[in-house]
């Protein structure tokens, strides 16, 4: 499952408090086996005292292993451990194989919770081998008689016991393995739900995208036909008029000339904003600062610009900044009071770029912000290039819009 | 509809002009409209309203006009439920619908209640308006 792919520090929190129990139980036994050789004055139980207690010592890398995150390297110390005093075990009391087996299937388990595929068939394998030597120890060899000096029910209740606390380290290992699957679900649901989040606000911020495009259409067919649509009416209308009139030898009064003309002029300067609406051409050919300072020469408000000569930028971050910074001076000049000014300021941070809008207005209801459909329009332009924007405000202190666009160069990899 | 217009010979009772009032919230035709009204021989303005309850408020008040030139987009209520309210309330004005809008994209029934026709604006002259009201009094 998690064999090379590591685990949550909790989890190996919880592995190495497995292991630390089997340790301590391997030197209670080595102690104990040590402590009866003496008692009953069998060398042989001295040896296997000892034997016990190198075993443990083997196990002792499985600790910096799973420090290092390196469950696979930790499973096999362990295993390589436990089959040890199960060899050694069987090697001098024949009689204790059918209690070794559960040494034997222990470090299986153990490899068949933590450990993927491809690392299990290995360890698998090995346990074949020990298996097999296991089963060729306890059948062939002679054994040295240790458990004789011991009463034979002191053997026999060694070895139950043996049997019980090897059911309940079992168990404790396979409680680990089941919260680190959980840990491990927790935590895919989790990222899981985040992603769903992320998606939720990206449909959320296209469908806004799409809507304001389409709103900013219906805006612009308004405009045609209550500006310039309507004057090229009235100026067609009155020219057919003043032809006829002509034609019929009628004087043309000057003064219905001079509304023509004025149709006219007034149709040519609504085409001239409409055209600006739809892409200032100050922006295409002569660059952001023009044009932003052409948007500060138009606003009723006081604005000063301040344009870092070092900031560069691509068409699409020019035309957003652009349309920010457009919308944020007309909610200036609409809500921030006559007496308000605004302070426009470029810069280059981070090797990205900051842009702010600060105005000294009238403010606004911080709770209001989030709502207005303006803001959230300047928030998906500055998302759409992996950017950040926030609004300030409250009543009486102005608003400060602030964004920040990431370097281009690594804003892809970040997204 | 232009071409029918266009092809109805005008005989209009010139001895006493036609009331005519239009309804449009755009200054500039309502200028150019009275332009060509005045320049149409047996027709007067009678007066201009710049919305739909404007429109109504005076046509209720004023039975002295014969025609009204209606501009289907009004800032309050449509030409078209403008009309609709007249006839209901028994006007007998004729009302003539005017748009820039393509005749295509007006409502299927835009012309069935209380309308006697339609006009693009840009096409309202003097001979027009004369073939508005003579098609509009069956004279042909």
């Amino acid at each position: 499952m998690t064999g090379s792919a590591g685990l949550e520090r909790e989890s190996l929190a919880d592995l190495r408090a497995q292991f630390r129990t089997e340790q301590i139980a391997s030197w209670i036994a080595a102690a104990g086996v040590l402590f009866l050789a003496l008692v009953y004055g069998e060398p042989w139980g001295a040896v296997l005292a000892v034997g016990i207690g190198l075993m443990a010592i083997v196990r002792l890398p499985a600790f910096p292993a799973v420090d290092r995150n390196d469950v696979v390297g930790a499973m096999w110390w362990e295993a390589t451990g436990t089959w040890g005093i199960a060899l050694i075990v069987v090697t001098l009391i024949p009689a204790a194989l059918p209690m070794m087996v559960i040494n034997l299937i222990g470090p299986l388990v153990s490899g068949a919770l933590f450990l993927d595929a491809r690392q299990l068939r290995r360890l698998v394998s090995a346990g074949v081998v020990v298996a097999v030597a296991l089963g060729v120890l306890g059948f062939r060899s002679e054994g040295t008689g240790v458990e004789d000096a011991v009463p034979e029910w002191l053997f026999q209740v060694i070895m139950i016991v043996y049997l019980a606390l090897h059911v309940v380290v079992m168990s404790a290992l396979v409680g680990v393995a089941n919260r680190v699957r959980l840990a491990t679900l927790d935590a895919a649901v989790a990222a899981n739900e985040a992603l769903m989040r992320a998606d939720a606000d990206l449909r959320e911020s296209r469908r806004r995208v799409i809507s304001a495009g389409d709103q900013e259409r219906v805006r612009l067919e308004r405009n045609i036909h209550d500006g310039a649509q309507q004057r090229l009416v009235a100026l067609a209308v009155q020219l057919q008029l003043t032809s006829q009139l002509a034609r019929n030898g009628t004087p043309v009064k000057p003064e219905q000339l001079d509304a023509m003309h004025s149709e006219s002029r007034e149709a040519i300067d609504d085409l001239r904003e409409l055209a600006r609406g739809i892409y200032p051409s100050v922006l295409t050919e002569r660059g952001l600062e023009d044009a932003l300072r052409s948007v500060a020469r138009r606003s009723p408000n006081p604005v000063e610009i301040t344009y870092d000569r070092a900031v560069e930028t691509c068409p699409e971050e020019a035309a957003a900044i652009y349309f920010i910074c457009l919308a944020a001076l007309q909610n200036v000049a609409k809500h921030a009071g006559p007496d308000a000014t605004a302070q426009v300021t470029l810069s280059v941070r981070d090797r990205g770029l900051a842009v702010s809008i600060i105005d000294d207005g009238v403010g606004c209801d911080p709770t209001a912000i989030g709502r207005s459909r303006g803001v959230l329009n300047m928030i998906d332009r500055a998302s759409a290039l992996g950017g950040e924007l926030t609004v300030d405000s409250a009543p009486d202190r102005g608003t400060r819009i602030s964004m920040v666009l990431p370097d281009r160069s690594t804003a892809n990899v970040d997204a | 509809m232009t071409d029918r217009m266009a092809t109805v010979h005008a005989t209009a009772d010139v001895t006493v002009p036609i009331s005519v009032f239009v309804v449009d919230d755009h200054p500039a035709f309502l200028r150019t409209a009275a332009f060509v009204i005045d320049a149409t021989p047996g027709f007067a303005l009678a007066g201009t309203a710049v919305s739909g309850t404007e429109a109504l408020d005076s046509l209720t008040v004023r039975s002295d006009i014969n025609l009204v030139l209606l501009d289907v987009h009004l800032p309050d209520l449509s030409g078209i439920e403008v009309a609709r309210r007249r006839a209901e309330a028994g006007g007998t004005e004729v009302v003539i619908l005017m748009s820039t809008t393509d005749r295509a994209d007006l409502p299927g029934d835009a012309l069935d209640r209380g309308v006697a026709g339609f006009l693009p604006k840009e096409l309202l002259t003097t001979q027009a308006l004369r073939a508005v009201w003579d098609d509009a009094n069956g004279v042909s």
